[in-house]
């Protein structure tokens, strides 16, 4: 394989080969003598959404071409002697289903054994969610007699969102650590995993970030199967060409990463953006802007594309998905006012872009569809222009479809993997089903995130909630009302294609069948029974569920154990003697800041003390389980 | 009422302390310079501008001697 600058050079060469080729054929069939401002305008939205694909496109080629070759795709080697540093294993929460939470440190922490500190670092502002994850966290230390590595630390105000909760921990107990490996509240790594990261820090002092890539896994909706098919079967052929174009140049998915402690608390403390949300304010999308100020420091960033056991799981339906895009879509686009920023290397700059241009290529292709349709539809045009369309939709399916078989292909070559997945008919099936779920989703949610810029444009902000992770069939009336708008524009669209260009209605059916089926697709793919039967059918296996997977299904057990007692359980505080006594000894570990109204507090001292919360609020159970005193006095 | 910990406390009581002591030590503030409201506009009128010249010339660029053949030749 070419050293990394030839690589890059060569991937550059292919992306704008193509890109040019496009165009310029593009071009030659739109017009004879010259263009209209518009046919330019149509012409330049080509040429950046070409590229965009082009580029996804020739990744998969370089990684295909790696995998098959047998590329080795991470250049480190791990130490061979047994790590002496410490690293802690971190998982910040925020309102989760605290049962899955815990259920899974749980099963990290059995498969890692005694090597790590495991710290739970809640930043939940619900009540509920808050005693329940004391009580799950002093549930586990019994059960696991004392099990003194594991650390709960609930952070009274929730300041910086994620970022500002790995903060708090690297400036209270980062010095006793050399290394910390970030999860997200659905992440799952095994034993092996996280020593062979842990070796390769010890081996690679320049590297300050490893990203282990995760691997979708764990659902059962049919919805989050076909992702974790996808993920399982296409990514592989992504990770690696990512990983050979990065080199250490890499980034940080937020989170399955190990990060060398004192270059991050030395490099990256995130500044506040000036100016209000949604382009100002906290950073929301820290990990791309972390792994960035590292690399401008001059550490390392690289990703471990084959170090396996590094999973996360999917979202369950497509509104769950499509509500944490808004998210990520918001932190991508406030890195427009980062990515200028000085002295950032070339690749983070690149890193950053591509982040961002993939929201914003959304209304870009409805632009470029919108666009393409008027102009087909006007008579004076004639047949050219139909036979750009096509060009452009055959163009587009070939980038669009081929690492599909690409991928198809690489796999084929593995015996195993083949079985782990069904066996070739099987994974055959599950390409083509999946194909045409993608293209039945991508107008969907090139509707969907083209309003989300829409809204963030105009200065419409969200919050960072937390994400609904578990399955669940989506009641139709639900679906009508999220999607009737989506199924509507579809229905106006065959209606306007009908009256002005019969001609084309036939090239948009296809992305028009999306938004009018979105009500079914949503309601369907939500079912976590068609999941099931899929799997029964042999459709859409990944090697987890064909072979199983220990950590995961050890977590999935203890869920399943803990999940009936994990009500809600605030009022206990004020009932149970011994449930107060937990909650003021953690209380008095991370102690809560002076109440803001004290004569409120005052009142409701006087109506806990007479058991009278029924008609508490969500602040005023924060006010009462924060205050110490109060709480003590009660016996 | 029975105690909701009854069944799940450990011999030894309520765990002892749920962190380590604290060893503080404040993260240094990236000296990340972002760009003022002006120059980011600023930085993407060139830009546009950058492109809306590229676009003006484009029209005298396709009509080069090569890409002209080639469309005569392809509708011949």
């Amino acid at each position: 394989m070419p050293d990394l600058a030839l690589r890059r050079w060569l991937y550059l060469y292919f992306v704008l080969a193509s890109t040019v080729a496009a165009v310029t054929a593009m071009a030659g069939v739109l017009r004879g003598g010259g263009f209209s401002g518009g046919e330019i305008a149509l012409l330049v939205l080509f040429a950046i959404l070409f590229a965009w694909i082009s580029a996804s496109f020739w990744l998969t080629c370089l990684g295909a071409v790696a995998r098959l070759a047998g590329v080795r795709l991470l250049p480190l080697n791990a130490a061979a002697e047994p790590s002496a540093a410490r690293t802690a294993i971190l998982m910040p929460v925020y309102n989760e289903d605290v049962a899955g939470v815990f259920a899974g440190v749980r099963s990290i922490w059995e498969a890692a054994g005694p090597d790590f500190d495991f710290y739970i670092l809640s930043d939940s502002t619900n009540p509920a969610s808050w005693i329940a994850e004391e009580l799950a966290w002093h549930r586990m230390k019994a059960e696991l007699d004392g099990a003194p590595n594991i650390f709960y630390r609930h952070r009274p105000r929730n300041i910086g969102r994620k970022s500002g909760n790995i903060q708090d921990f690297c400036e209270n107990w980062g010095q006793l650590y050399d290394y910390m490996v970030i999860l997200d509240a659905d992440s799952l790594m095994t034993g092996r995993t996280l020593r062979e990261l842990v070796g390769l820090m010890d081996a690679n002092p320049r590297a300050a970030l490893i990203q282990a890539p995760p691997q979708l896994v764990g659902r059962n909706s049919l919805f989050a199967r076909i992702q974790q098919f996808a993920s399982s079967v296409y990514g592989p052929l992504h990770t690696a060409g990512l990983a050979l174009l990065q080199g250490p140049d890499g980034n940080y998915w937020g989170h399955n990463a190990i990060i060398r402690v004192h270059a991050f608390m030395q490099h990256c403390g995130l500044p506040k953006l000036p100016g209000k949300p949604p382009f100002g304010g906290e950073i929301l999308s820290h990990d791309f802007i972390e792994a960035a100020l590292l690399r401008r420091a001059g550490w390392d960033v690289w990703m471990a594309p084959d170090i396996g056991g590094s999973y996360e799981e999917p979202p369950p339906t497509i509104p769950d998905y499509l509500l944490r895009d808004r998210r990520w879509c918001q932190g991508n686009l406030q890195h427009l006012r980062v990515i200028f920023a000085e002295g950032l290397k070339l690749p983070s700059r690149l890193h950053l872009a591509m982040g961002i241009m993939s929201y914003a290529s959304s209304p870009l292709w409805l632009f470029l569809l919108i666009a393409s349709a008027s102009f087909v539809g006007a008579a004076e045009h004639g047949p050219y222009y139909a036979t750009a369309v096509v060009t452009l939709v055959v163009a587009m399916l070939v980038l669009l479809f081929g690492p599909k078989l690409l991928a198809l292909i690489v796999l084929a070559q593995d015996e195993d993997q083949v079985r782990a997945h069904g066996g070739m008919g099987a994974i055959g099936w599950g390409i083509i089903l999946e194909s045409l779920f993608s293209a039945l989703m991508a107008p969907i949610a090139m509707l969907q995130l083209s309003w989300y810029i829409l809204s963030i444009l105009m200065g419409i902000a969200v919050g960072w909630g937390s994400q609904q992770r578990t399955d669940r069939a989506l009641p139709w009336r639900y679906a009508a009302r999220g999607y009737g708008i989506h199924t509507a524009l579809g229905v106006i669209g065959i209606v306007l294609l009908n009256a002005f260009a019969p001609g084309a209605l036939g090239w948009f059916l296809p992305l028009l069948a999306g938004l009018i089926l979105s009500i079914p697709l949503v309601v369907m793919t939500s079912s976590p029974l068609l999941g099931e039967l899929t799997r029964q059918d042999g459709l859409f296996l990944v090697p987890s569920e064909r072979r199983g997977l220990r950590v995961l299904d050890r977590a999935h057990a203890l869920t399943a154990a803990h999940a009936a007692s994990m009500t809600d359980v605030r009022a206990l505080v004020l009932e149970d003697p011994d449930v107060r006594r937990l909650h003021l000894a953690l209380l008095a570990d991370t102690p809560a800041p002076p109440p803001a109204d004290p004569v409120r507090l005052a009142a409701l001292r006087v109506q806990a003390a007479r058991r009278e919360v029924a008609g508490f609020t969500r602040e005023d159970w924060t006010m009462v389980l924060c205050d110490a005193e109060g709480l003590a006095a009660l016996g | 009422m029975n105690s909701h910990l009854r069944d799940i406390s450990h011999p030894g009581g309520l765990a002892a302390a749920s962190v380590p002591l604290r060893c503080h030590r404040p993260m240094q503030a990236a000296a990340l310079t972002v760009p003022t409201t002006l120059s980011f506009f600023g930085t993407m009128l060139m830009g546009v501008l950058a492109l809306l010249r590229g676009a003006a010339m484009a029209p005298a660029l396709l009509r080069s001697p090569v890409l002209l053949r080639m469309r005569h030749q392809r509708r011949a």
